[in-house]
């Protein structure tokens, strides 16, 4: 995410503002049944959905902090390379940036300190 | 590069690869009619050397031209009889080079389609480039292709017009049930001959699909013939090949992923099982040692086999060796299981690498191959007689029956192949010792493992019921143990389908797949999932 007017989609979770680059979003969905894992004895994954047959894992992004409930009434899909994978999100919006920005940085999105994130960001050690 | 050129090359490919195949049964059948044979392995060289000259392949055109030069002399009756080994081992290997060229030229296709040029500096070398490293890349090309017989897919068009007129039957009984004409009883009447006619003809789109994904294993085996032959010519053991069950078909996803092990388990053979000549006559051995290579169907399954019959493998060497590079050994009660301690993480029986086994991988490795593929592994060994790998694969794996269980609150499916029976039972039949519980099955105390305490074992929902169901599953060691779930639900056929891979998940969650609500379930393969709890409770004292 260096290049000036960048897209990205800015997204709320539980009153944080965040945002990724446009070309990793693949879709929003209304929120529907997450099957959680058998035992997993890492958090971060949140369970299964079904999306017109095929079956994406949910993942608690790593950004988010720990003390916070998780939540969120809205899926976000996003592509990393062949594959899907979904984060719990409330609300979204498609931004244009006028100014480049990377990941890790707090840029000003309609009057909001918004976080950008990334993959890496997301995933941490299951990318 | 245009189509049409490509797409001859395609062609010219595949016929060469039969003709090849053709040749070098020729090759094997020689002595039982020399004649017959001889002339037809000239007439394929012979159209590969056409097809060469079609296509451009000027070199190998010229290398053919020249071996053909060589054989003519052979070609009237009376100097039949002189042809000798050495000339059909040059045609072996010949037939090895044509083989590598065309697959080295499938890997330069790609950067000759901008560079004209290119093309001829690609195929000079070729010489030298037939045992590079050109053979991964070109696999992908090599294997994305499966031909079909044309009557298969005149089935698949005929199973798909049935389809169709079953459609338009529905549309006609929804349409008359608008119009008031008949009623609901009548239509799920109707609906009932409807649904059983779809469930016919998906079963068959499903079998023709699988058929067309079907391919026989020949193509393993000659790799394997090729590998071989490479072998005995860089070192000095004189190794013949016998195969057995050439036309046994096998899906091909299963093929692919069947060639890593093979070719590992082969050179394994070659390297550490068959003795030196000189060890080989001491053992009052024939000098020239065998592998036999088999596949048989039987049942749903395939075995296929690769038998060396070299020095074979003595259980104590393994159990001493494996105790030394510290692997686990708690588990070993007789030689079968010492045997297998070759198939444990970081054994490795060489005591030298070499560049053909040695690779870093281990037969581990080969093991995790296998399983990968839902099969299994086994071995065979006698000492100073040789040893035989056993691989037991599915035969195909997209359908595959299962239970759908509930676990606390949740469901998840298990796969049957691993389960020999499945009972309900009172909970209170359970007995419990020494922390552990049993059932009492036919007389034999059978350990049961509760799937709530290790499955979504921080739910809540507990059940209350008074029953549970048992599943009893076979292990590796041969012990069965049951499995309990809360309740058994249904009885399906599910396809799996693989999680993403940035899903990191136990190794006993073997997929998922969805049930007729929509829902996402897990699928669990039960005889891993016994590992799973074997190694937990191994952890845990």
């Amino acid at each position: 995410m260096n290049k000036a007017g960048q897209l990205v989609l800015s997204f709320s979770l539980n009153d944080d503002y965040y945002a990724i680059n446009f070309d990793h979003v693949s879709e929003v969905i209304e929120k529907k049944l997450i099957v959680p894992f058998p035992m997993s004895k890492d958090p971060a994954k949140k369970g299964i959905i079904s999306i017109r047959g095929k079956v994406l894992p949910v993942f608690v992004p790593l950004f988010y902090p720990k003390d916070k409930p998780d939540g969120g009434d809205k899926i976000l899909v996003l592509n990393h390379k062949q594959e899907k994978y979904a984060i719990m999100v409330d609300k979204v919006k498609k931004v244009r940036l006028e100014a480049p920005c990377r990941a890790g940085d707090t840029v000003n999105i309609q009057a909001k300190p918004t976080l950008i994130v990334n993959h890496e960001s997301i995933l941490g050690k299951n990318l | 590069m245009d189509f049409d050129t490509n797409e001859l090359i395609n062609i010219f490919k595949e016929e060469t690869a039969d003709i090849i195949h053709a040749i070098k049964k020729n090759v094997s059948n020689f002595e039982e009619n020399r004649l017959e044979n001889f002339k037809a392995i000239l007439r394929g060289l012979h159209t590969i050397k056409g097809g060469a000259a079609s296509v451009g392949y000027t070199p190998l055109r010229d290398k053919i031209h020249e071996a053909e030069e060589n054989l003519a002399h052979f070609k009237e009756e009376q100097n039949i009889l002189s042809l000798g080994l050495n000339v059909l081992e040059d045609v072996l290997f010949l037939c090895d080079e044509v083989e590598d060229y065309i697959e080295g030229a499938a890997g330069a296709e790609v950067s000759e389609s901008h560079h004209e040029q290119h093309k001829e500096s690609g195929f000079h070398d070729f010489s030298e480039s037939s045992s590079e490293k050109k053979i991964p890349n070109s696999d992908k090309t090599v294997n994305s292709f499966i031909r079909v017989p044309v009557e298969r897919i005149q089935k698949n068009f005929d199973c798909i017009s049935e389809i169709f007129l079953t459609r338009n039957q529905i549309n006609y009984q929804v349409e008359l049930l608008k119009k008031g004409k008949i009623d609901i009883d009548k239509i799920c009447y109707e609906w009932d001959l409807i649904d059983s006619t779809f469930r016919k003809n998906i079963n068959e789109l499903e079998q023709i699909a699988m058929s067309m994904r079907m391919m026989t294993i020949s193509s393993l085996f000659t790799r394997m013939d090729k590998t071989v032959r490479g072998y005995c010519k860089e070192s000095n053991k004189n190794i013949r090949t016998k195969f057995f069950g050439e036309g046994t078909e096998i899906d091909k996803r299963i093929l692919d992923g069947l060639a890593e092990p093979f070719i590992h388990l082969t050179r394994n053979a070659m390297d550490h099982g068959i003795e030196t000549p000189a060890e080989r006559e001491k053992a009052g051995k024939s000098l020239e040692a065998t592998i036999e290579f088999s596949a048989t169907i039987k049942g749903n399954e395939i075995f296929v086999t690769i038998a060396d019959d070299g020095k074979g493998m003595d259980p104590d060497t393994i159990y001493k060796k494996a105790k030394s590079k510290g692997v686990n050994v708690s588990h070993v009660k007789n030689n079968i299981d010492k045997i297998n301690l070759i198939f444990a993480p970081g054994f490795s029986t060489a005591a030298e690498v070499t560049d053909i086994s040695g690779r870093g991988v281990g037969l581990d490795a080969v093991k995790t191959y296998v399983e990968d593929l839902q099969g299994n592994i086994a071995i065979n060994t006698e000492l100073g007689r040789g040893t035989t790998f056993i691989l037991v694969l599915p035969l195909s794996l997209s359908v595959v029956p299962a239970l759908l269980a509930a676990c606390s609150g949740q469901k998840v499916a298990v796969a049957t192949t691993d389960i020999i029976e499945t009972r309900t039972v009172a909970k209170e039949s359970l007995i419990i010792n020494n922390n552990k519980k049993y059932f009492l099955r036919d007389g034999e105390y059978i350990e049961v493992i509760i799937a709530s305490e290790y499955l979504y074992s921080d739910s809540q929902k507990n059940s209350q019921d008074a029953k549970t169901s048992l599943c009893f599953v076979k292990s590796k060691n041969k012990t069965i143990k049951a499995i309990a779930f809360d309740r058994l639900l249904a009885n399906f056929e599910i396809i799996a389908g693989k999680l993403p891979s940035i899903t990191k998940v136990e190794p006993f969650i073997s997929g998922t797949t969805i049930l007729p609500t929509g829902e996402p379930v897990f699928v669990l393969n039960l005889g891993k999932f016994m590992e799973f709890v074997e190694e937990e409770s191994l952890e845990a004292a």
